[in-house]
């Protein structure tokens, strides 16, 4: 599948959408279930330092993940931000994610919106996974926002409100369970932003907040491969009931 | 054209003895005796043999001597082959739906309609497919007394309304005009049923063994210790399992993963196995 065969879609009440496979060729796929995977991250101009291997983290992460037994029940989001939300690609399955797609794929510049955009992809998870839902298949998810700063574009919305989204999400029970991971990158000289993020964690109810003291090649190359754990934990935990345990980095 | 089909076991079981299979045109629901041995093998036998053999054979009455002949190669004894067998399958744009023993058939037509045939017998003693070559235990089966063959036709429309209802014990001939869609035909009887319908008519046909008739509602009484068991109207699970949205891959398995979860948040308990297979033409 390419991401031409992906479907937009809006949500309701909201100016923005995602994109996501057809549920007809999820159908014919012959899975009952899917784990709904987004990786939010951060492309604002402070991340030009550590572009490539930021994008050779994601890359990582595909790539463990095609591996993992349950490669087959996964369904892979990538969201780009700074002053805005850019959709690198919408929710696929992992065999149509291809390695060579996330060369060049952030382009750093602008702003930091990350509470904004943390909503929204809560939201699109929540929208994509009633549509699953209304279709019989079980699903759960795992979101990971990955940020080296501040937010400083998204106005009225806060970490209060992500709260109140991913509540909202829960609430509406089309997901058996939500897991999400705030991975702060190399937070280890800037103690402020450490704070921030963990203050952001907790306010927002996020389920777990990962400091990166380093952004290095090898501190990513770890990324990529915890990413790809976790997804294959909490894909593992669908049927539980409830979320997997989040991982030590 | 797609069709799926799954099984569980119920509360009451050590093993599952329904079964079902799928093929393309083609859909098979068994249900193996609880009280005889090996059933559990005997309907699987039974089912992959009729899909085997495209189920047309059955008729020209090839398919039992075949199950026969397997069970005699492995050492199973003849009693295994005491299981239900109904048949859908799609020939000449007509659905052939064909049932000897007791359980469900569930058609929706085209007009949004749910039709369902509940064939069951007053001393839970159906016929079974193993009595076609055992003529001792058929002609046992034939004089059993008070073993009356009971054929229950429901519709319900998309309302929800139930506005037709017919039971039926002794005259198995119900009225043409009123029966599923226009020219439909059956054939009812104590030992085998038949249902052709146009395919142009049907949305989905659906064969399910006698394990929706068995599901008790768990409530705990005022006191919070103590709880009772209440049946659960067939008519009411067929209607929450049936509420299919999406005809594709996997679907009979997924609307069966769904309806699991809701029978827990209704306390809806199956004694029996429950079996489900579904054509879409």
């Amino acid at each position: 599948m390419s991401n031409s065969t992906l479907i937009q879609h809006s949500i309701q009440g909201t100016h923005f959408g995602y994109s996501a496979a057809d549920l007809d060729y999820l159908a014919e796929e012959g899975t009952t279930e899917y784990t709904l995977a987004t990786i939010v991250v951060d492309e604002s101009s402070s991340v030009s330092s550590f572009k490539k291997e930021m994008e050779a983290a994601i890359k990582e992460a595909v790539k463990a993940c095609k591996q993992s037994p349950r490669s087959d029940y996964l369904l892979l989001r990538v969201v780009a931000f700074n002053s805005s939300p850019r959709e690198i690609h919408g929710f696929k399955p992992l065999i149509d994610c291809k390695e060579s797609d996330y060369d060049g794929c952030l382009n750093p510049s602008g702003m930091t919106r990350l509470f904004a955009t943390s909503l929204e992809a809560i939201d699109a998870t929540r929208a994509y996974g009633q549509q699953l839902y209304d279709n019989d298949f079980d699903t759960n998810a795992i979101l990971f926002v990955i940020t080296d700063g501040i937010d400083n574009e998204s106005g009225s919305i806060n970490a209060s409100s992500v709260k109140d989204k991913l509540q909202e999400a829960m609430r509406a029970e089309v997901l058996e369970s939500i897991l999400t991971i705030l991975v702060g990158v190399g937070v280890g000289t800037y103690t402020d932003v450490d704070q921030y993020l963990d203050t952001f964690k907790d306010e927002a109810k996020l389920s777990q907040y990962v400091p990166l003291e380093e952004a290095d090649e090898k501190t990513l190359a770890q990324l990529g491969d915890f990413i790809s754990r976790s997804i294959s934990s909490q894909s593992q935990a669908l049927g539980t009931g409830g979320p997997s345990k989040t991982l030590t980095f | 054209m797609n069709s799926d089909s799954s099984f569980y076991i119920g509360t009451s079981h050590e093993k599952c003895e329904d079964y079902t299979s799928h093929q393309d045109n083609l859909i098979l629901v068994s249900d193996g005796c609880s009280s005889a041995q090996k059933t559990d093998i005997g309907a699987r036998i039974i089912c992959e043999s009729a899909k085997q053999h495209k189920a047309y054979q059955f008729k020209k009455g090839l398919l039992m001597p075949f199950c026969s002949r397997i069970i005699k190669m492995i050492g199973l004894p003849d009693e295994c082959l005491y299981a239900t067998l109904l048949t859908a399958y799609i020939e000449n744009n007509q659905i052939l739906i064909e049932a000897i023993g007791d359980g469900n058939i569930i058609i929706k037509t085209k007009d949004g309609i749910l039709h369902i045939l509940s064939m069951s017998y007053s001393k839970s003693a159906p016929y079974y497919m193993g009595y076609l070559i055992d003529k001792n235990n058929d002609f046992l089966w034939v004089s059993m007394e008070n073993n009356n063959f009971i054929i229950t036709y429901t519709k319900i429309d998309l309302e929800d309304n139930i506005f037709h209802k017919i039971r039926s014990t002794k005259d198995y001939r119900f009225n043409a005009d009123t029966f599923v869609c226009n020219n439909s035909s059956f054939d009812f009887s104590p030992r085998k049923n038949s249902i052709t319908l146009p395919v142009e008519n049907v949305e989905w046909v659906a064969l399910s063994s006698d394990g929706l008739n068995s599901f008790y509602k768990r409530d705990i009484e005022v006191d919070g210790i103590n709880s009772y068991y209440q049946p659960v109207e067939h008519i009411s699970v067929i209607k929450e399992l049936m509420k299919i949205n999406n005809t594709n891959g996997r679907f009979v398995q997924r609307r069966v993963n769904r309806f699991r979860k809701r029978c827990n948040d209704l306390n809806w308990h199956n004694e029996d196995d429950v079996s489900l297979a579904v054509l879409v033409p």
